[in-house]
């Protein structure tokens, strides 16, 4: 876990007060630690991520969150999609069989 | 390695201002967080990053262009976690996730489907492949052609450019590896050192050459010759010219460069009685203290 300092510290443009005002908007929930907030290796990646579309792809701060809301509807899809396959992989040979006729009816 | 140019797409001409809106795009595209079913995303934004660092430092860049450094110059960018491979997890469902874990849903779906749509293949690039070739002093102060045999037992000339410094690395386009799914040809990459002369030096296009002299020469001043990369020369000592004197032949280095010659005093190796003779008997007319300033 990182303390704000030690996360600005990876960058060399980031700010505290940017990146205190990236925790105010919610784009990234550390933990709290007695008020004080506290990164972990997600934390982190989210924080990346946020500085690689505003810095590294000049997305502009009013945009931003529409861009971090669509990338995690991505993300959440993805995984419900994972959950049914993975059910869809457990069924037997001739549910299995039916569903991808159906599948391939529908993609014609 | 490929190329930073390449890698971003953007002509070797091109301005910092198309640099800039080339990275930009490549990093939109091929963002890992953008594609998290992509498996080389990480791969692919790391190098279109170092492509950016080292294309939008001036300095790199002319260097990079001089062929002073390669593409591997830039730092690669340390490895580092993304954003997708955690949004499946406890925290990734805090930022509207279902909580589900990661997998490649391409492969998932076709084992799901037992469908058999290959993966289609992505063209690549053949490797660079890299060379080492030591050449002759003379050879890379004035330029000259090397034929070399590559493992494959084609042969290449290797044209090396006059002032070639020790180290400086060659690059020939296309002449590496074959690529794959129609990706184009790597480079040869040739590190060529040289090797030390008996009495020439480098300093960047200048030569020096430490030239000895007898005790007469360097009082009396003389005409003596020297040698240059082109062939001797000769060159005037003036009266009283010290050890460490630097002569200066101009235009004698290389790509105007000059030449310097340095001067080493050699005294008589034998006894020389009427020398000693004299210079016990000598009364300077300008006595001096050479150590005047060496006030303990």
């Amino acid at each position: 876990m990182m303390r704000v300092a030690a996360v600005i510290a990876l960058f060399d443009d980031l700010s505290e007060a940017e990146l205190g005002v990236w925790v105010a908007r919610q784009w990234v929930r550390p933990a709290d630690h007695g008020g004080e907030p506290l990164f972990g290796e997600p934390d982190i990646a989210r924080v990346r991520l946020i500085h690689d579309l505003h810095r590294a792809m000049a997305i502009q701060e009013d945009t931003l969150p529409l861009v971090l809301s669509l990338i995690d509807q991505l993300h959440a899809l993805r995984g419900t999609l994972a959950a049914v396959t993975e059910v869809l992989r457990d069924q037997p040979p001739e549910i299995q069989a039916i569903l991808r006729e159906a599948l391939e009816r529908r993609a014609r | 390695m490929r190329s930073p140019y390449d890698v971003l797409g953007v002509a070797t001409t091109a301005t910092a201002a198309e640099i800039r809106s080339a990275y930009r795009r490549m990093a939109k595209k091929n963002h890992p967080d953008v594609n998290p079913d992509k498996p080389n995303a990480a791969e692919d934004f790391a190098a279109i990053s170092s492509a950016n660092a080292l294309l939008s430092d001036p300095e790199k860049r002319a260097r990079f262009d001089r062929g002073e450094i390669d593409a591997s110059g830039a730092e690669a960018p340390p490895q580092r976690p993304y954003w997708r491979d955690f949004s499946g997890g406890k925290q990734g469902a805090s930022h509207g996730n279902a909580g589900f874990q990661q997998d490649d849903i391409e492969e998932l779906l076709r084992q799901a489907m037992g469908g058999n749509q290959g993966r289609t293949r992505r063209p690549m690039r053949g490797e660079d492949a890299k060379y080492t070739l030591t050449v002759g002093f003379m050879d890379a102060a004035l330029g000259t052609v090397r034929r070399i045999t590559l493992p494959d037992g084609r042969t290449l000339d290797v044209t090396i450019p006059p002032g070639h410094r020790d180290g400086q690395m060659l690059r020939l386009r296309g002449q590496g590896q074959p690529g794959f799914g129609g990706g184009s040809q790597g480079d040869a990459l040739i590190e060529i050192g040289v090797a030390p002369h008996r009495f020439f030096r480098r300093d960047g296009d200048d030569i020096v050459l430490d030239l000895p002299v007898t005790i007469q020469e360097a009082i009396l001043g003389a005409r003596v010759e020297v040698p240059t990369l082109t062939g001797p020369v000769t060159l005037t000592i003036p009266p009283r010219s010290g050890p460490g004197t630097r002569l200066r032949l101009r235009g004698r280095g290389i790509a105007g460069g000059h030449q310097f010659v340095v001067l080493a005093i050699v005294l008589p190796q034998e006894s020389e009685p009427t020398l000693e003779e004299f210079l016990r008997d000598w009364k300077p007319e300008h006595p001096q203290n050479p150590r005047q300033d060496m006030v303990p």
